[in-house]
């Protein structure tokens, strides 16, 4: 054979392998569904982003479809996706959203209309139908389709409070100062930025019965109930009860209880997923065992400390002889206006409304299921998940339906830190500018 | 009459010395060939986006559709205290940040131009803040001053034990440090040119000064700054623009808080335009920052040809 041949003989074997990989992977591909979401399948750093990795690959293996997952921070998918729509731009073929912005998406029209499509699903009848109604446009277009509810209560160390955690604001502040003489802050929480305002301040306000929406989706925040309400939490830091880096961006708020610094902290229900190690106020340290039961494989931090007797959970805090009120937020699957594979999102969000599914992600996520076959699998029978449930039903209140309710959050959250960060200011002329400002964008 | 023939002949005599011959005009066409790609790059790159800024800026974009609205965006700017408070604290922030960093510099600029030992390990040194990302610097001074295990807070609460809050979480507190970490990244850069400026200033002048009994002060104050303003001008305007301009080091650092305080019209922007998605107003911030830079630089540029005209 020439050395002419020999090349021509490799070239036509090189073409061939070639040829047969791109047949092999063309007759596997069904095509690709371009996704957004919060959690990250390229580093999986926590279970909700291993829950996607395995999603992905279960997808692909029922359907021959490629999910491209776009990793979109927690705090910012939610206008990131209305940017897209607005702009015409790099629209996703489904997202994950956020409920309690079903308000703004529907001021806005960035959502498809997925009424015919729930209404039609073999899930709907299974499906929670106060989930439902957070995805529900005040028009009563279902916007989005919802896959957990999650609320939040209180973590206390028992150490701390070893006759339970105080119901109401005036019990807190009068036990507060005994706590801190022993050397702990009596709570830590989320005190700065938008999400603050769900965790914290706006149950609280609402526990004090401040009305916070108008009807019109405008802000009502100016009124003596959330002065009330506000004064309790400026005390806070007046009196050293709660540690100045709750006021600190980002997630350093947590540190004092994982430390067993701070006696209670203002948990969702996915807290237990992040908080790890933990540091009990008696020095016992929580990091190395098996998963308790209840818990997801990462949750062993909290999971064993409230299998040893040390962590307990209780209802947010009362104003006086007011009711514990707590945040109910739906997540959620949405189609966005302009996305240009509107039946493989539906596909997709088929796929995840299984009974299978709706679990898989719940206990990865850290939240109750909105699907009733799900909820009542025995993961959901643990007395934390137990307490969950109670919580939620017993102190859940919906999310304020402001027009745009990133820009609320913002403006509410940034005068509440004015007001503990000055201890001069004026609480209503504060809370007065702040609802100006809002009001003055509402169309 | 006589005027004006007279006239009509000087205007010919006139014409025929402005006479050019075709082959000249030709080539000097040339350099405007040469100079046409980066025109065009001009055009498209940065004349184009600030038109089309100012158009969104009198829109509501809806579904990608820009519905014109006209100035309601910059009336609504202008009643916005969050944006107010921006301005103010983009004053704040840029008035702080170029009296220090052109005092440091040329301070620093001063001891490098004496030609010590290692001047250019110090060069090095200095200059490696300036490389370094917004977002690596911001995060890096935020662990700093971070309320629990900040090495500086730790020391500041040894040190100062009157300090009762944390510098993170003060509002006064928190833009010294922006500033801080804002004066260390761009402490580089006006060193390095103030530098290249003292080393412009002739020696013999300098020589024959101190002949002539000028001493230190005298020698830099009617010698050396004079000779260097214009360089100092165009520093304090690229510092300027850099102070209204700057997100990245301010958001990683505080991200605009505690509530406010170290937010500043940029970072208004930011949160208005990509977060909250309102591109028209967004826009409408960015055409009044425009405006400003605008307006600096032809203060600046006015100043340093009014005194080449003087000289």
């Amino acid at each position: 054979m020439s050395k002419r041949s020999g090349v021509m003989g490799a070239a036509i074997v090189l073409i061939a392998v070639v040829l047969g990989s791109v047949s092999v992977v063309w007759g596997q591909d069904g095509g690709t569904l371009r996704v957004w979401t919060k959690f990250n399948a390229d580093n999986p750093q926590v279970t909700s982003d291993r829950w996607l990795v395995q999603t992905i690959e279960d997808y692909r293996a029922a359907t021959g479809i490629t999910v491209e997952n776009t990793y979109v921070v927690y705090n910012e998918i939610n206008t990131r996706l209305n940017v897209a729509v607005q702009s015409g731009g790099d629209i996703p073929d489904v997202s994950y959203v956020d409920s309690q912005n079903i308000g703004f998406y529907y001021n806005q029209g960035t959502l498809t209309d997925l009424t015919e499509f729930v209404t039609s699903a073999s899930w709907y009848d299974d499906l929670d139908p106060a989930a439902l109604q957070a995805c529900t446009a005040p028009s009563g277009e279902i916007l989005c389709v919802p896959t957990t509810t999650t609320n939040f209560f209180t973590y206390y160390w028992a150490d701390v409070y070893p006759n339970g955690y105080p119901a109401t604001t005036d019990e807190f502040l009068a036990l507060a100062p005994e706590i801190r003489a022993a050397g702990h802050y009596p709570i830590t929480f989320k005190g700065a930025e938008g999400s603050s305002v769900e965790r914290f301040y706006y149950p609280l306000l609402a526990s004090y019965g401040a009305e916070v929406v108008g009807e019109n989706g405008e802000a009502t925040w100016a009124n003596p109930e959330s002065v009330a309400a506000l004064e309790f939490v400026r005390a806070l830091y007046t009196n050293d009860f709660a540690p100045q880096v709750t006021l600190a961006p980002g997630f350093d708020f947590e540190e004092p209880f994982k430390q067993g610094e701070a006696g209670a902290f203002v948990a969702g229900t996915f807290s237990y997923v992040y908080l790890t190690p933990l540091v009990a106020p008696s020095g016992e340290r929580f990091e190395e065992a098996p998963p308790a039961e209840g818990f997801d494989a990462n949750a062993i931090a909290v999971g064993d400390a409230f299998d040893a007797g040390e962590l307990q959970f209780a209802p947010p805090l009362s104003a006086p002889g007011g009711q514990p009120r707590s945040m109910v937020l739906a997540t959620a699957w949405a189609v966005p206006y302009g996305s240009e594979n509107v039946d493989g999102a539906l596909q997709f969000i088929d796929f995840q409304m299984s009974t299978q599914a709706n679990i898989d992600f719940a206990v990865a996520y850290g939240a109750l299921p909105t699907l009733r076959s799900a909820a009542a699998d025995p993961l959901f029978t643990s007395a934390y998940w137990q307490a969950v449930a109670e919580y939620q039903a017993s102190s859940g209140i919906p999310a304020p339906a402001w027009t745009n309710y990133d820009e609320a959050l913002r403006l509410l959250s940034t005068a509440i830190v004015n007001i503990i960060t000055d201890p001069n200011a004026d609480i209503m002329a504060q809370l007065q500018a702040a609802q100006d400002e809002y009001n003055l964008g509402i169309e | 009459m006589a005027t004006a023939a007279g006239t009509s002949s000087i205007s010919n005599t006139l014409t025929q010395s402005q006479y050019v011959p075709p082959s000249y005009r030709r080539s000097a066409l040339i350099p405007l060939a040469f100079l046409l790609p980066t025109i065009l790059v001009l055009l498209v790159m940065q004349v184009y986006p600030a038109v089309y800024a100012i158009f969104i800026s009198t829109t509501r974009l809806r579904r990608g559709v820009a519905e014109p609205i006209g100035f309601a965006n910059y009336e609504r700017l202008f009643q916005t205290p969050s944006f107010l408070d921006g301005l103010k604290n983009t004053a704040i922030y840029g008035g702080t940040l170029i009296v220090l960093t052109v005092i440091l510099g040329m301070f620093l600029a001063l001891l490098l131009n004496r030609r010590i030992k290692f001047t250019g390990s110090y060069l090095v040194l200095l200059f490696i803040p300036w490389v370094l990302s917004d977002v690596v610097a911001g995060t890096m001074w935020r662990w700093l001053f971070q309320p629990n295990y900040g090495i500086l807070q730790d020391w500041l609460t040894a040190t100062f034990p009157y300090l009762q809050n944390p510098l993170f979480t003060d509002p006064t507190g928190s833009m010294a440090i922006v500033i801080l970490a804002s004066v260390w990244q761009a402490l580089a850069y006006t060193t390095i040119l103030s530098l290249g400026a003292l080393q412009t200033v002739p020696h013999e002048v300098l020589e024959s000064a101190s002949l002539d009994g000028a001493n230190r002060f005298q020698r830099f104050f009617r010698i050396i700054l004079p000779i260097i303003r214009p360089t100092l001008l165009i520093m304090i305007l690229l510092v300027s623009i850099r102070a209204i301009n700057s997100v990245g080091l301010i958001y990683s650092t505080t991200g605009g808080g505690p509530g406010r305080a170290t937010q500043t019209a940029s970072i208004y922007l930011l949160i208005t335009g990509w977060r909250q998605g309102e591109f028209g107003l967004g826009a409408a911030v960015s055409v009044v920052l425009l405006g400003v830079n605008l307006v600096l630089t032809f203060f600046y540029i006015s100043l340093v040809g009014r005194k080449r005209e003087a000289a």
